[in-house]
């Protein structure tokens, strides 16, 4: 067989798939116009969730339906829109995926919760609220808002969260945060491991625990923090130079915690692990 | 009326008064009795507990005396085991007190109701007590409803996160228990708690419609 004849063939096994795959999805557009700071929810059952700024005063929503095993349900209350995904009879996960593109003004307030898929988020200041249970979260460019993120499993990605008041809790999903600062940072987990990357703000308080996981920060030479870090069963690992607190009421024990502050200690930031490792390290 | 018909409408009985055929069984048969006068105790002291309460003696002992009587758990004590704890210091643990005190008496009723006999079948106490069945917390009990109303493709994600988290409220307790005066130890228990909390919330999140 030529190599004409093949690549012939394979052009046209390629649209048979395209065109069955298309065949079996559905594409459903929708457009409303509201006021400033909207709240907007996309409840999804499988599948991935899309949010970025529209540039006006509109919410437009694309969802697409991989099967008739699938609706969705949408409505308008006011300045108040809720998308939810209903399940039909015969079901699957596989047949039941919906994806979610979703332009929101960005003073929006968003919830947005999914089984499974990417949860995607960006570019908002409005009040952001993330769930899921096997999904995976990414949070990126978002200042002076409240972020909440609460999953199962799966990693959860923040970046460049400004002026934020962030709250992460995962039971066994990684927690990666780079760039994130705020008045609160509270992130927390049962088996997932966390890591820090920034220069944590100016003035907030930071609480970072995870019962089995391990802990890292990365941080600049130039940070302002009071760092109180503990691992019960694990073990504290730091180069980063910290000084020694002048008031303290914790005693560190080698290996297992340590206290104390750089710069003009601005910044509270308190790391705890049960069993697993802490580490601190000077970017 | 048949005790087991009475039984089935148990739950309903503690929370209200019985009435018509129920209230004459009530009248009639001490077995039934007795038991709907220590469950309506125990619930009673459980909604009496407030956040800042200790529960008194006599609430633990009718916990106790209830699940012995249901042979959820054995009379003899082992040593050190205490379910009647002795009178101590404030806690800042108190507000787990009610919650474990309501845990327990749902579960004893749950796993009452479960091990009735189907309609028709006379109810044999005796039956029921002689073969005590292994001692089951509550809160696995909990568990395995939760599990029961979880999509089941997600049902091995949350069998494994609830293991996890129960794991790791063991592992604290059991820290907790050794330096009561550890402040993080604390900490890391009520953050297991929370962390479990977290489990059941999703969960009701996506079985609500």
């Amino acid at each position: 067989m030529g190599t004409k004849e093949r690549a012939g063939q394979v052009a046209v096994a390629l649209l048979v798939c395209l065109t069955t795959l298309s065949a079996t999805d559905t594409k459903k557009d929708f457009k409303y116009a509201v006021g400033p700071k909207a709240s907007v929810s996309i409840i999804n059952e499988y599948g991935p969730v899309s949010v970025k700024p529209s540039s006006g005063n509109q919410v437009l929503v694309s969802a697409t339906l991989h099967s008739d095993s699938v609706e969705v349900d949408n409505s308008q209350v006011g300045n108040r829109i809720e998308f939810r995904t209903h399940l039909l009879h015969g079901a699957t996960p596989q047949n039941s995926q919906v994806e979610y593109e979703v332009l929101v003004p960005s003073d929006a307030s968003v919830t947005v919760h999914s089984t499974t898929g990417l949860l995607r988020v960006e570019q908002l200041q409005g009040d952001l609220t993330v769930q899921g249970d096997a999904v995976q979260v990414d949070v990126r460019d978002i200042k002076d808002a409240h972020v909440h993120v609460k999953t199962l499993n799966g990693p959860i990605t923040l970046t460049n969260i400004r002026n934020g008041h962030v709250e992460v809790s995962s039971v066994g999903g990684d927690i990666t945060m780079s760039a994130v600062s705020g008045p609160l940072v509270e992130v927390s987990s049962t088996s997932g491991k966390i890591r820090y990357d920034g220069d944590f703000g100016i003035g907030g308080e930071y609480r970072m625990q995870s019962h089995s996981g391990d802990v890292e920060a990365i941080i600049p030479a130039d940070a302002s923090v009071d760092v109180v870090a503990r691992s019960v069963r694990g073990e504290v690992q730091n180069d980063f130079p910290l000084r020694p607190k002048v008031h303290n009421s914790f005693i560190a024990v080698p290996g297992k915690s340590l206290v104390g502050v750089a710069g003009k200690a601005a910044s509270s930031v308190i790391i705890r692990t049960f069993s697993g490792k802490i580490r601190l390290k000077k970017r | 009326m048949k005790c087991a018909e009475f039984q089935e409408i148990l739950p309903e009985i503690i929370d209200r008064e019985a009435a018509g055929e129920h209230a004459a069984h009530l009248q009639t048969c001490t077995s039934c009795s007795e038991l709907v006068s220590d469950l309506k105790a125990i619930s009673e002291e459980a909604m009496r507990l407030g956040p800042t309460g200790e529960p008194s003696p006599r609430v633990w002992a009718n916990i106790q005396r209830a699940l012995e009587e249901e042979g959820l758990i054995r009379p003899e004590r082992q040593p050190g085991v205490a379910l009647v704890p002795k009178p101590r210091r404030s806690s800042p643990f108190r507000w787990l007190v009610p919650a474990t005190a309501a845990l327990a008496l749902v579960g004893a009723v749950m796993v009452y109701n479960a091990r009735q006999p189907s309609k028709g079948q006379p109810f044999d106490l005796a039956k029921t007590t002689s073969k005590p069945p292994e001692p089951r917390p509550a809160a696995d009990i909990d568990d395995e409803q939760l599990l029961a109303e979880v999509a089941a493709p997600m049902r091995a994600e949350y069998a494994s996160g609830l293991k996890s988290v129960n794991q790791s409220i063991r592992d604290a307790q059991q820290d907790l228990d050794q330096n009561p005066e550890d402040d993080d130890a604390r900490h890391f228990l009520m953050d297991a708690y929370e962390q479990r909390e977290t489990v059941y919330e999703l969960a009701m999140a996506r079985s609500m419609p």
